[in-house]
């Protein structure tokens, strides 16, 4: 009986010391499984590309401009009402700058973050699903436009991971996060004081010590959105 | 005056008393670890996992459509600086800005997701992002169209979900506009947004639907 008490005892006590260690924070070797090469392959195969597409969503904006431009020479063909109807389409949809007081929310990763080193959902760095959450949050609050990183996000906007890189409209964004909103402010302030609202977002801000703030701004510009809209499977039901 | 040994036996109540109190610091500490570990995989699942193939695929199917987005924008351009296709130009640029915007009922192929009752609204946000992020067109839930005017998803004191100021009723029915094998096969594919949900809730399964036409109303 009293070998079976010690037993317990012991056991007990590894378990204890088992679960106390995991629980201690402690710092993890850094590896990888890829060749340090192949990663620089790799960079520089995504450089390329993220270059490009700078390039491209650039042409896109001049184009959209020229247009505009020509539609407005072109005034005497085309009336002033349709030209109307055109302007305020592109401002629903966001293909025009949108002007305003708003506010915005900084967000970075927490000091200690390494984003080249990282595991995916590292809670220590921003991750999309954040982003994801303060435009919902926005949109909640009745912002009339929003932009990441001045990335504007209209409704076909996607924000997703492949592992540590967040792309926004599909353009590599890299932090700190800079997420505008033309909105009313003192209702976006009220709101986020909400203890309900991106509570795991702050509570993470806080335990992890990553930079997020709210700041209210008397006038912002957010550039218009520069992305793909296109239709290929989509049509009207009257046609 | 010595005839009894000086050995201390605790008395019997003490051991499972003792015994007691280990077993709630190590129930503690169980909880603490498994609540801990919940936590990151709930972060660590809403977004995809790395994949150096999948990165490269993204950027190079993002370009391309960039490319032919300002072919189509410079034929439009071209367009408007003739005068006899100028005002043809901008019609047409008018009605693919109504088809964008909600003002106008809309079709075509598609996919139907059935999401159900306990999902949350961060799968819900995740949902609609990963739609627009594989190529849908159009999306609606329950029938509301989500546009740029569409206010978000909101949670009521009760526990119901808001969406554009309506409640949601389950099931959630969210539809895509879009090409319906690439749809669902982006959905269901390893590591995609159905596998990453029953990872987190194993007992239930969103039921995936190709449509041949799936209709949404316009916005009022």
């Amino acid at each position: 009986m009293n070998s079976r008490i010690i037993l317990s005892f012991i056991l007990i006590g590894v378990l204890i010391g088992f679960f106390f260690t995991i629980q201690l924070r402690a710092d993890v070797p850094i590896s990888s499984l890829f060749p340090t090469d192949q990663l620089e392959a790799r960079d520089h195969l995504l450089k390329t590309f993220i270059d490009e597409q700078a390039l491209l969503q650039n042409r896109i904006s001049e184009v959209r401009n020229q247009i505009e431009e020509q539609q407005k020479n072109n005034e005497q063909i085309i009336s002033r009402a349709k030209l109307s109807i055109l302007e305020e389409q592109k401002e629903k949809i966001g293909l025009s700058m949108s002007k305003g007081p708003g506010i915005t929310f900084f967000l970075d990763d927490s000091p200690g973050g390494k984003r080249d080193l990282s595991v995916e959902g590292d809670e220590s760095l921003v991750q999309a699903a954040d982003l994801r959450d303060i435009v919902n949050f926005l949109r909640t609050s009745e912002a009339s436009s929003i932009s990441v990183n001045q990335q504007r996000i209209i409704a076909s906007s996607s924000i997703s991971a492949v592992g540590a890189s967040i792309l926004v409209n599909n353009f590599h964004l890299t932090p700190p996060f800079v997420i505008t909103a033309v909105a009313d402010p003192d209702f976006i302030f009220q709101r986020f004081r909400e203890s309900s609202v991106l509570s795991d977002l702050k509570n993470r801000a806080q335990r992890l010590q990553m930079p997020l703030t709210l700041k209210r701004e008397e006038q912002l510009v957010l550039p218009a959105f520069s992305g793909n809209i296109q239709f290929h499977f989509l049509k009207s039901q009257s046609l | 005056m010595f005839d009894r040994p000086l050995i201390y036996r605790p008395r019997i109540h003490e051991r499972p008393f003792a015994l007691l109190i280990v077993g709630l610091f190590v129930g503690i500490f169980f909880v603490i670890q498994a609540r801990s570990f919940e936590k990151v995989t709930f972060l660590a699942t809403r977004d995809a996992t790395s994949n150096v193939f999948r990165e490269i695929q993204v950027f190079n199917k993002t370009n391309q459509q960039l490319k032919s987005q300002i072919v189509e924008l410079e034929k439009n351009l071209a367009e408007s600086k003739d005068r006899s296709t100028s005002l043809q130009a901008l019609e047409k640029e008018i009605l693919q800005n109504q088809l964008a915007s909600g003002s106008v009922a809309i079709m075509g192929p598609g996919i139907i997701v059935s999401m159900p009752e306990k999902t949350e609204i961060p799968w819900m946000v995740d949902l609609v992002n990963e739609f627009f992020g594989i190529g849908a067109e159009a999306v609606s839930i329950n029938g509301i169209r989500m546009t740029n005017q569409t206010i978000g998803f909101d949670i009521l004191p009760q526990g119901k979900i808001l969406l554009n100021g309506n409640i949601l009723q389950p099931p959630y029915i969210f539809s895509a506009i879009g090409e319906p094998e690439i749809l669902s096969k982006a959905l269901l594919q390893s590591g995609g947004f159905i596998q990453r949900y029953k990872q987190f809730h194993r007992s239930i399964t969103p039921i995936v639907e190709k449509r041949e036409k799936i209709e949404m109303e316009k916005i009022l």
